[in-house]
């Protein structure tokens, strides 16, 4: 071998060791140290504070930008940049290992985008802040119950609940002399009419994620067996091949024939735009979608909570906290990132999420959830949610081993008739005993 | 002899040779660096990571040494289905594009073919689309309420049809196989075309001569001329297949019911969805290797017949 080829050898071999030993060596990361209580500082330096959101629609967008103006034009000296972000699991993830993060997160209020990170230490706990500006009064307790850690203290701060529900064409309901169903034998007579005169009853697609099939379980889950018992399951304390979960799961499987058709070929804007579209007279929505649909439907349309299948049980309504702002320890102004919060907790703040449509927030405690700003219904929502709480969504009470994969595509499956309900029940409990060392 | 005016030799120093023979390197020198920054350094990254379990963002990593490798060997029924579907996708792609982009470059290559360059292009075009283009597309293509194959299926039957091509694990993967073909073909067209320009036309008329048809000619002639094309092109597809990702994450995002799983779809699931990150990257070390010994396989059988 000729010396330059040897040279090369020897400069290589090195590279691979140096970038080995690269990355066995890190520093290690300190201990978060909790939140102070926030002054404004003496001098006023130019700052530039940034914000990531999960928001890709432009109503939302131009939300977010809107609350970011108020807080500037209180603070002038603190420049905002937000970026809109969508589903930026696997950014954050990054962002998190590189030590790049924004200095204020508002991510999803689920295990992959906020619980995850707070078991790990690497959110700012929030304990001191909320004694100092009393933001514990602005929501009901199970909002602030939400974005607490393992450890009982608050890393974040709710934006507004979020839930499912069924929406419908008023207009095609009507045509049928149908009404919004009260019980489990009302809801099979409204599927059975639509399909008997050639209505798809439920447009559904599934080919992203499966996500509409876990929404359809829970809503089924806990209308049957009630709150405790489902948070029970998500909590490992029951099996899933108890008897409860096999009735849910026969009757996720009945709806197959009510979805429409080729639903795994669909990914879920497809399956939405069947009842934009009025070829379908129903949808599973979110109530964030409220205003979405506001904006896009061109007929009479409607909601109601999932019917009541057990009246024995405490069925709630179904949901989670939307979102949760929050301060990762990488923050280079956690300081200021206090005060956007407290900035976005205000009167002001909270009157243009009113004003966009959103309820079940702390604009609640200023006033601002009344009939004429938000309708009847949603005001009805509003104070049930108030006095009873909600049940806690699928994929935010259960581990993400079986949420965020497992358990969608096992519904998705059910829903199409390609498995059973007896497969179903013991794939999920497979994992779900390991997990929970049952 | 004029002495004064002989030249005198002087031998030139070790380093001055050295110099001399390290010009070419230095043309290299950035690329290289490039390559090891981008793909090699995170490569052996990767493999050190697979010795961990890591979520991904904490600072701590659990050491479990083989661990990982053992359980994806062993203990994974996904990886099993989704590097069985990376096989599908393989011999799919050798069969489809490969062989199609083959067939249409020798046409193409035909004299007297009215509107070649009009062809050629429209068959290539594809190719210049992002792949998440190409993926909504098809999406839409095949969408079972709207897409214009159900429609047109409702024309020529008379009857609805609400056909679910990605929604039907029986068809979902050669569905998508058909959407990454529309895009590739050209790419393997225009490739083989240009080989097809390095055979001498003589060959040809030598064979017209001797009697030989269209498909004989192509089989001795034209195939063997292609040896070396085909051998890099098929390497590339081997490669490309165990690699495909972004046109089956778009369009089915490995569904239905895994139906078109694949190792890289696998792998984003792992490290992002389950935040096993050495995991996945086990899943990385373990493809690398697939994909190493299947090309030295296929490029020393192919070296050997060579000779023969």
């Amino acid at each position: 071998m000729s010396n330059l080829k040897r040279s090369l050898l020897v400069v290589v071999s090195l590279l691979m060791v140096f970038s080995l030993a690269l990355t066995a060596c890190k520093a290690e990361t300190e201990t978060p140290a909790p939140v102070e209580p926030t002054e404004k500082p003496a001098v006023e330096e130019p700052i530039i504070f940034t914000t990531w959101d999960p928001s890709t629609d432009e109503g939302v967008n131009a939300l977010f930008d809107g609350m970011n103006e108020i807080f500037m034009e209180k603070y002038p000296w603190i420049t905002v940049e937000t970026t809109h972000q969508g589903d930026y699991v696997k950014k954050l993830n990054t962002a998190f290992a590189a030590e790049t993060t924004p200095d204020l997160i508002w991510a999803w209020c689920n295990p992959s985008t906020y619980y995850e990170y707070v078991e790990a230490g690497l959110v700012m706990d929030l304990e001191e802040a909320y004694e100092e500006h009393g933001w514990a009064e602005l929501f009901p307790a199970s909002m602030i119950d939400a974005v607490r850690g393992s450890d009982g203290k608050r890393y974040g701060v709710p934006d507004f609940i979020n839930g499912t529900v069924v929406a419908y064409n008023k207009d095609i309901f009507d045509q049928y002399s149908l009404t919004a169903p009260e019980t489990w034998d009302e809801w099979m007579n409204v599927l059975d009419t639509l399909q008997e005169n050639g209505v798809i009853p439920i447009g559904m697609g599934l080919s992203d994620g499966n996500w509409q099939a876990k929404r359809l379980f829970e809503i089924i889950l806990v209308a049957s067996t009630g709150r405790e018992w489902t948070e029970a399951l998500y909590a490992g304390e029951h099996a899933w091949t108890e008897e409860p979960v096999i009735d849910a799961l026969e009757k996720l499987e009945m709806m197959g024939s009510y979805i429409s058709e080729g639903s795994l070929g669909m990914n879920s804007r497809q399956g939405w735009d069947l009842w934009y579209q009025q070829d379908a007279a129903m949808m599973i929505s979110d109530t964030w979608q409220f205003t979405l649909h506001d904006r896009d439907v061109t007929f009479n349309w409607d909601w109601f909570d999932f019917p009541s299948i057990n009246p024995d049980v405490d069925a709630t309504f179904v949901g989670a906290v939307s979102d949760v702002l929050y301060i990762p320890i990488y923050s280079e102004h956690p300081e200021e990132a206090v005060l956007y919060m407290d900035s976005f907790l205000s009167k002001e703040s909270q009157a243009l999420w009113v004003n966009y449509g959103l309820a079940f927030n702390a604009g609640d405690y200023y006033g601002l959830i009344t009939e004429e700003a938000l309708g009847a219904a949603t005001v009805k929502l509003a104070n049930y949610i108030n006095e009873n709480g909600f049940t806690t969504w699928f994929d935010v009470g259960n581990p993400s081993d079986i949420a965020a994969e497992l358990a969608p595509t096992e519904f998705a499956a059910l829903l199409n008739g390609m498995s059973t309900v007896e497969d179903a029940a013991n794939n999920i409990e497979e994992v779900a005993a390991e997990l929970y060392g049952r | 002899m004029d002495i004064e005016r002989t030249m005198i030799y002087e031998k030139p120093s070790r380093l001055q040779i050295l110099w001399r023979k390290s010009i070419p390197y230095h043309f290299i020198i950035i690329p290289l660096a490039f390559y090891l920054i981008f793909f090699f350094i995170p490569a052996i990254q990767s493999f050190y990571y697979s010795f961990f379990e890591w979520d991904g963002f904490s600072a701590e990593k659990l050491f479990v040494g083989l661990q990982n490798y053992v359980d994806l060997i062993t203990d994974d029924k996904l990886f099993i289905k989704a590097f069985t579907n990376n096989i599908y996708w393989t011999i799919g792609s050798l069969v489809l594009p490969l062989m199609l982009g083959l067939i249409l470059a020798v046409v193409f290559n035909s004299k007297g073919l009215i509107g070649r360059n009009f062809f050629r292009t429209s068959i290539f075009m594809p190719y210049v689309l992002s792949t998440i283009v190409v993926a909504l597309l098809w999406s839409e293509i095949y969408n079972p309420q709207n897409g214009i194959i159900n429609k047109l299926i409702e024309v020529f039957t008379g009857e609805p049809s609400r056909f679910a091509f990605l929604g039907n694990p029986k068809t979902a993967l050669i569905s998508v196989l058909i959407a990454a073909t529309w895009q590739a073909v050209g790419f393997y067209m225009v490739i083989f075309y240009a080989g097809l320009q390095t055979i001498p036309e003589e060959l040809y008329e030598v064979a017209d001569i001797e009697g030989a048809n269209p498909i004989q000619s192509f089989y001795y002639i034209t195939l063997p001329m292609l040896r070396e094309v085909t051998t890099v092109m098929v390497v590339i597809t081997i490669i490309g297949s165990f690699k495909v990702f972004d046109i089956i994450y778009t369009m089915t995002q490995g569904g239905p019911i895994y139906a078109t799983e694949v190792t890289a779809t696998r792998m984003i699931s792992e490290a992002f969805s389950h935040n096993r990150f050495g995991y996945a990257a086990a899943y990385s070390c373990v493809m690398f290797l697939v994909i190493a010994t299947l090309s030295f396989i296929y490029l020393r059988l192919n070296r050997r017949r060579v000779g023969e």
